[in-house]
């Protein structure tokens, strides 16, 4: 019950699936503007 | 493999079986369903604390191998009486050992080679803490046969239990065993994190992947063979909650924990705090109960360093911060501004990435992939992050899962409002770390595939990141045990100076020295650590300690150089020998040692060449 709410919030898929891209994005292929790419104010590196 | 690696492993051996000799003593205080392991590993812990405790104790007045020797020897020996009845049930495998095989065969893995890796002298320059202090205090300690803050590196003023173990290795005769002591506190910690995972029932198998992430997380691995002591003071910490998470009759046992938590750091007392208010909110432990109980043995087993500060240096945390300073030292105690630049230096290594709430929302995605920016180069791969919130919010109805949140939280404050280091918070990413196990399970036992690919690809791929980070971190070292070439090759790169300490260090003529102060703080510097004879520093090279007061300067020292009673100078400047009493004796391009004139002494120049071609048959 409790994860069918988690799943409403936010789909664990998709959010696994972020943290992921994140991490290949950013460790894996330098790309430290990632969050340019996402609309999200710059975090720098 | 050469004699100095094997008598590290007894060293570090030794110490270990001197440490069971408390078996069977705060395990007590554990559920009946915790496993042997658990019960060893705290056990072993309270060994290692009250030895350390005890040996601190002593050796503030007499600190030597006439008394420390035989007391660890007989340690041992009833650690090894003890073990004995242990040893048939640690072999007993788990019936489901093939799936966690995996898991703890990275682990093991992992272990190894810092093991390995661990066996490589102590190497590197002023920007090491581990050596310019962690080693440093121990090192002089020894020498001097009395555990005593240095006046000229503030930080071996800071509480030591850890420190004292390294100090028993040297007086045991061994430079390489204190990273072997990092390697046993690293073990506690895995198997602590096993522990907490199980306590929260997550399955055996998903602790056991949490365990092989934490052991391939770099921020945890990289420090623990390089003399930290985060890793011991996580491990303490995490035996707190663990034994606080146990029930009422575990309130002693979680106040020794606590206790030695900050007798390994000073931010022990604030893991200890936070543990305090954790216990009182969501535990139910009564307030009386904690005042009566935890207070006193906390205070007991914590307060040896702080005391021995308050009573040699006038204030119980040393450097004082600004209120600690007004309230325990008078104005005239120090110069004024005296330790500005050690806590101008605290600010500029615990910046991160900012503070303010906007940083503080944005902190647990700029944390987990900027660790970078806070001083934690490598990071500690994804699964506090993505398996966290799944793990928190699942089991959010249970009390231990509300204090450790709580725990984390609290922790993670009040580090973000101070001093923003990476490795200051691994206590509360380790913590996450076990929270996290109850999302990964869920993650893997769910019935969609692609959450389940997803969940292994979160798990796998920052672990293979991990590995070749540690991989590539530690290589060196390795490769430094393999030939005589690749040892030098590594110990030039590594150690500034190392043909002069080797005169230094070799030479009978040389009974103390006098170190100077760079010319600026952006110039290389001796590190004191690998001087065998006694030294005097004019300044201490991070922080700015005046040692010699009123000599403020290289050339008031000079000057005085009978006055100080040294026989040489290491400097890396070229002085004029007509202004002081000094003859050059040894030069190399890092460096110059002059020697202190004798009356009757005729003045001597020599090169490094003309020193090799007279040393030669």
């Amino acid at each position: 019950m409790a994860m069918k709410s988690f799943r409403v919030i936010i789909g664990i898929e998709w959010w696994l699936a972020y943290v992921l891209v994140n991490f290949v994005a950013i460790n894996l292929l330098s790309i430290h503007t990632v969050s340019n790419l996402i609309k999200l104010p710059s975090w720098g590196h | 493999m050469l004699p100095a690696e094997i008598w590290a492993i007894a060293v570090a051996g030794l110490i270990l079986l001197a440490s069971f000799a408390f078996l069977g003593t705060t395990s007590k205080a554990l559920n009946p369903s915790a496993s042997l392991a658990e019960r060893m590993t705290v056990d072993g812990l309270t060994g290692l604390g009250a030895i350390s405790i005890g040996a601190f104790a002593i050796g503030c007045f007499n600190f030597s191998s006439t008394w420390l020797q035989p007391a660890l020897g007989i340690m041992a020996l009833v650690g090894v009486f003890r073990l004995r009845a242990h040893l048939p049930k640690v072999w007993k495998l788990a019936d489901d050992w093939r799936l966690l095989a995996p898991p703890l065969a990275i682990a093991s893995f992992v272990v190894l080679l810092l093991a390995v890796a661990g066996l490589t002298e102590p190497a590197g320059t002023i920007a090491h803490d581990g050596i310019y202090y962690h080693l440093l205090g121990p090192v002089v300690w020894v020498r001097t046969g009395i555990i005593k803050p240095l006046a000229d590196c503030f930080p071996t003023a800071y509480p030591s239990l850890v420190e004292t173990l390294f100090a028993f290795c040297l007086i045991l005769k061994s430079k390489i065993a204190p990273s072997l002591i990092g390697v046993i506190f690293f073990v506690a910690l895995l198997v602590l994190v096993w522990s907490c995972c199980r306590v929260l029932e997550a399955g055996r198998q998903t602790s056991a992947w949490v365990v092989a992430a934490v052991a391939l997380a770099p921020l945890v691995n990289c420090t623990v063979i390089e003399y930290f002591v985060d890793v011991p003071l996580t491990v303490f910490a995490l035996a707190a909650l663990r034994f606080a998470i146990a029930g009422p009759s575990a309130i002693v046992a979680t106040a020794v924990m606590c206790g030695f938590a900050m007798s390994t750091k000073y931010t022990g007392s604030i893991t200890t705090a936070v543990t305090l208010i954790s216990m009182l909110v969501f535990l139910g432990k009564s307030p009386g109960l904690l005042i009566g109980r935890f207070l006193p043995v906390v205070c007991f087993v914590g307060c040896p360093w702080y005391l021995r500060n308050w009573i040699e240096l006038g204030v119980p945390i040393y450097p004082p911060p600004g209120v600690v300073q007004r309230l325990f030292m008078s104005a005239s105690a120090v110069p004024a501004g005296y330790f500005d630049e050690f806590f101008r230096f605290s600010a500029i290594k615990g910046g991160g990435m900012g503070g303010g709430f906007g940083n503080l929302i944005l902190l647990p995605y700029q944390f987990t992939y900027f660790t970078d920016n806070f001083a934690g180069a490598g990071g500690f791969g994804l699964v506090p992050l993505a398996f966290g919130p799944i793990g928190i919010w699942q089991s959010r109805q249970r009390p231990e899962v509300k204090f450790f949140v709580l725990w984390a939280t609290l922790l993670t404050l009040i580090w973000f409002v101070s001093d923003r280091e990476a490795r200051y918070l691994i206590p509360g990413v380790i913590v996450l770390f076990v929270l996290a196990s109850k999302g990964l399970q869920y993650c893997f036992a769910s019935v969609k595939r692609q959450t389940r690919v997803l969940a292994w690809s979160v798990l796998l791929i920052p672990m293979i990141y991990g590995l070749a980070y540690l991989i590539s971190v530690d290589s060196p070292r390795v490769l430094a045990l393999l030939s005589a070439e690749q040892r030098a090759t590594y110990f030039e790169k590594n150690v500034l100076g190392a043909d002069l300490f080797a005169y230094i260090n070799s030479s009978d003529e040389v009974r103390s020295v006098l170190v100077t102060a760079p010319r600026s703080n952006s110039w290389p510097t001796f590190v004191a650590y690998y001087l065998d004879k006694p030294y005097v520093r004019v300044r201490g090279e991070l922080f700015g300690e005046l040692p010699l007061l009123p000599i403020r300067t290289n050339e008031e020292a000079l000057k005085h150089v009978k006055q100080l009673g040294v026989t040489h100078v290491i400097t890396e400047k070229n002085l004029d020998v007509s202004s002081y009493p000094l003859h050059l004796v040894f030069q190399t391009p890092i460096g110059r040692i002059y020697q202190v004139n004798k009356d009757d002494v005729k003045v001597e120049h020599a090169t490094k060449s003309q020193l090799d071609e007279r040393s030669e048959p």
